[in-house]
C-alpha cells in the first residue's frame, strides 16, 4: 500500500503540491485527475524520486521512500509511465521491456562482462519473458522493430509493458490514453483490466479521458491549482459541485 | 533469436577469411618492416578506441582525454618496469589497472557532466597529465624529451621485431574486442545504451545512472591504458607528444569516422587514420586542416561513420530488393 501524507512541494513561491494526501490500496485502481496544471504530474514525479517533496512523507508498505532516487524507488516496486513518451527510441522494442527488468536480473559486472554461465541462462530468461510480455500487449510481431518505428499509441503500449516488466506493486501509469483514438482507448480501457486480473498490483493513474477514468478507477483523488479538492468514488466525483465548478468554471 | 543471447556460430563462421587474412599478414610484409610496424600501431589504436566506443558510442560520454590515459598506461608500465625491474606484461597489467583506477575517479565527479561541460572537463584532465608528465617530480619521465625503455617480451620471449609483436598485438586486439563485445551485449551494455538513449527513463527503469557512467569509465580507463602500455614497448620510447591534446582528438575522430557501436568502427577508423597520417607525412602543416575537413564531413553528413553508413546502405538494397520500398 501506498500511501502519501501531507505532501507538499514549492518550486520557489509556486507551491506546486500544496499538502496532499492520499492512499492507494493494493489490487486497485485509483485516478488522479484535475485541470492542467493543477500538480498532477508533479505529485508523480514526487511519488517516482524525481522531485523531493519538501514537506510530508511517501510511504510504502510502511518504508519511506522520500529523498530516494528514480532508480532506487523502482527498485522498491513503484513504476512509472510517462505522459511525454520516454522509450529508448533506437533500442528495439523487445530490448525496451528486458530494460526494464534490469534490476529483477542479478548477474553482476563481470559475469555480464564474461557471459557467465548465469548470465546467459538469466538472458534467456529474461529474453522469454518479454516475448510473453509482448504477446500479452500485442506487440509480439514488432518485437524486433525500432521502438520509435511503432505508431504512438503502440508506444504507449510499449511504455506500460516495460513498467510492468519489473513486477512492480504499484504502476504509475501518467496520461496514458493521451493522443489515443477511441479505438486505442478502448483497448487501453480492456487491457489496464487484464492487468489487474493478471498482476498483483495497484494503479495509479493520471488521465483526462473521463469516460476511462470513470469505467476502470474505483477511487479518485481531484486535485486544483496544486490542492486535493475532493476524493471519492467516480459516483461521489460527478456529483461533487466542486469538481464541476474546476472543471467547467463558476457562475460569477 | 535475440543477439544479445549467444554467439552466433555463423557470425564466428564468417570472421574465418579475416582471421585466416589476419594471420597470414606478416607474410605480405616480408619486405616491408615499416609496413608492418604501421599495423602493429593500428592494433595498438584499435584497444585505445574500442574503449573510446564503450564510453562514447555506448554510454554517449564524450572524451577528450583518452591519450592522458594512453600515456598514464604508457609512462606507467615504463616507470614500474625501469625503476622495479618486473616482467614487462605485468608492469603492462598494473598500469593498466592503473589508469583504470584514475579513470573511475576521474569519472565518480565528471559523470554529472554532459556533452560540452564533459568535453571540457576531459579537456583540462587531459592538460594536468601533460603537465605532470613534461614537470614531473625529479624528471623521472624524462620530462620534454622523453623516456627509453626496453622492448616487448613474454618472460623472455623477445618480441622486438614487429612481426612478433604483430602477432602479440593480435591476440590483444581479439581478446579486448571480444571482451567489449561480450560487455556491450549484456545486461551492463543494455544499462550503457540506455543511458545514452534516454537517461531520465533509464533512471525510472531502476538503472544506477551514475554507477554505470563511471563503469564504462574505468573500462575506457583500462583499454586506452592497455594501449598506452602496448605502444611505450613497441617502441621502446615514450614522448610527451604521446599524451598532447591533438593526440585525443585523433582518438574521437577515428571513432567518428570507423562509426560508434560496432566491433569494426575502431578498426575502420584506425587504419584509415593511419593511413591518412602516412599518405600526409610530406605535408605535416595541412594535417590538421585535412583532420579537420574529415571530423566536418563525417559529423554533417555520415554520423554513422564509415561503417555505420555501410551498414545502413545494404539494409537499404536489401528492403529495396525484397520490394518492401520503391524509394
Amino acid at each position: 500500500m501506498l500511501k502519501v501524507e501531507n505532501m507538499t512541494l514549492r518550486f520557489g513561491d509556486l507551491i506546486a503540491n500544496d499538502n496532499i494526501c492520499m492512499e492507494v490500496p493494493n489490487n486497485k485502481v485509483i485516478a488522479l485527475i484535475g485541470p492542467n496544471g493543477a500538480g498532477k504530474t508533479t505529485c508523480f514525479n514526487c511519488i517516482s524520486g524525481v522531485y523531493t517533496p519538501n514537506n510530508g512523507d511517501i510511504i510504502l508498505d510502511g518504508v519511506s521512500i522520500k529523498g530516494k532516487k528514480p532508480y532506487q524507488i523502482h527498485g522498491m516496486g513503484i513504476s512509472r509511465t510517462y505522459q511525454i513518451i520516454n522509450l529508448f527510441t533506437e533500442m528495439s522494442v523487445i530490448e525496451n521491456v528486458i530494460v526494464g527488468m534490469h534490476d529483477s536480473m542479478k548477474s553482476n559486472f563481470f559475469e555480464s562482462m564474461f557471459h557467465t554461465k548465469r548470465h546467459r541462462k538469466e538472458e534467456k530468461e529474461a529474453y522469454e519473458r518479454a516475448i510473453e510480455l509482448l504477446e500479452f500487449i500485442g506487440l509480439k510481431d514488432k518485437a524486433n522493430n525500432a521502438a520509435g518505428s511503432l505508431p504512438y499509441g503502440e508506444q504507449r503500449l510499449l511504455e506500460i509493458i516495460r513498467a510492468l516488466a519489473s513486477n512492480p506493486s504499484i504502476l504509475l501509469l501518467d496520461e496514458p490514453a493521451a493522443g489515443m483514438n477511441s479505438k486505442e482507448k478502448e483497448e487501453l480501457d480492456n487491457i489496464i483490466q487484464r492487468i489487474m486480473k493478471r498482476w498483483d498490483l495497484s494503479v495509479l493513474m493520471v488521465e483526462h479521458d473521463m469516460d476511462l477514468v470513470m469505467n476502470i478507477s474505483e477511487y479518485i483523488y481531484v486535485l486544483n491549482y496544486g490542492k486535493l479538492l475532493a476524493q471519492g468514488t467516480p459516483e461521489e466525483i460527478q456529483r461533487n459541485p466542486d469538481v464541476i465548478e474546476a472543471y467547467l468554471g463558476g457562475d460569477d | 533469436m535475440n543477439k544479445a543471447l549467444n554467439i552466433n556460430k555463423g557470425k564466428l563462421l564468417r570472421y574465418a577469411p579475416v582471421a585466416v587474412l589476419a594471420v597470414l599478414m606478416p607474410l605480405f610484409f616480408r619486405n616491408f618492416s615499416y609496413g608492418m610496424l604501421l599495423i602493429c600501431f593500428c592494433a595498438i589504436y584499435i584497444i585505445a578506441v574500442s574503449g573510446l566506443d564503450i564510453l562514447y558510442g555506448y554510454t554517449g560520454q564524450i572524451s577528450f582525454a583518452t591519450s592522458a590515459f594512453f600515456g598514464i598506461g604508457g609512462y606507467g608500465s615504463l616507470l614500474l618496469h625501469n625503476h622495479t625491474g618486473l616482467p614487462i606484461i605485468i608492469t603492462m597489467l598494473i598500469a593498466s589497472v592503473i589508469s583504470c583506477v584514475v579513470a573511475l575517479i576521474l569519472a565518480y565527479p565528471v559523470s554529472k557532466l554532459r556533452f560540452a561541460f564533459l568535453s571540457l572537463a576531459t579537456i583540462s584532465f587531459n592538460h594536468i597529465i601533460f603537465q605532470l608528465v613534461t614537470r614531473s617530480p625529479g624528471g623521472i619521465t624524462g620530462d620534454f624529451n622523453g623516456a627509453f625503455t626496453e622492448h616487448m617480451n613474454i618472460f623472455g620471449l623477445d618480441l622486438k621485431e614487429s612481426w612478433k609483436f604483430y602477432y602479440f598485438a593480435l591476440v590483444c586486439v581479439v581478446i579486448f574486442v571480444s571482451i567489449k563485445s561480450m560487455i556491450v551485449n549484456s545486461r551492463v551494455g543494455r544499462a550503457f545504451l540506455a543511458i545514452k538513449q534516454n537517461l531520465h527513463a533509464a533512471d525510472g527503469m531502476g538503472i544506477n545512472v551514475r554507477k554505470y557512467k563511471v563503469y564504462a569509465f574505468g573500462l575506457y580507463g583500462f583499454y586506452a591504458g592497455f594501449a598506452g602500455s602496448m605502444y611505450v614497448h613497441l617502441v621502446g620510447y615514450i614522448s610527451p607528444e604521446t599524451v598532447a591534446q591533438q593526440q585525443s582528438v585523433i582518438f574521437m575522430i577515428m571513432i567518428l569516422m570507423g562509426g560508434v557501436c560496432s566491433n569494426w568502427g575502431p578498426v575502420v577508423g584506425a587504419v584509415a587514420i593511419i593511413l591518412l597520417q602516412e599518405i600526409l607525412s610530406h605535408a605535416e602543416q595541412y594535417q590538421l586542416l585535412v583532420y579537420g575537413i574529415i571530423l566536418l564531413i563525417f559529423i554533417l553528413f555520415l554520423p554513422g561513420g564509415i561503417v555505420g553508413e555501410t551498414k545502413k546502405l545494404f539494409s537499404r538494397l536489401k528492403w529495396r530488393k525484397k520490394g518492401v520500398i520503391n524509394a
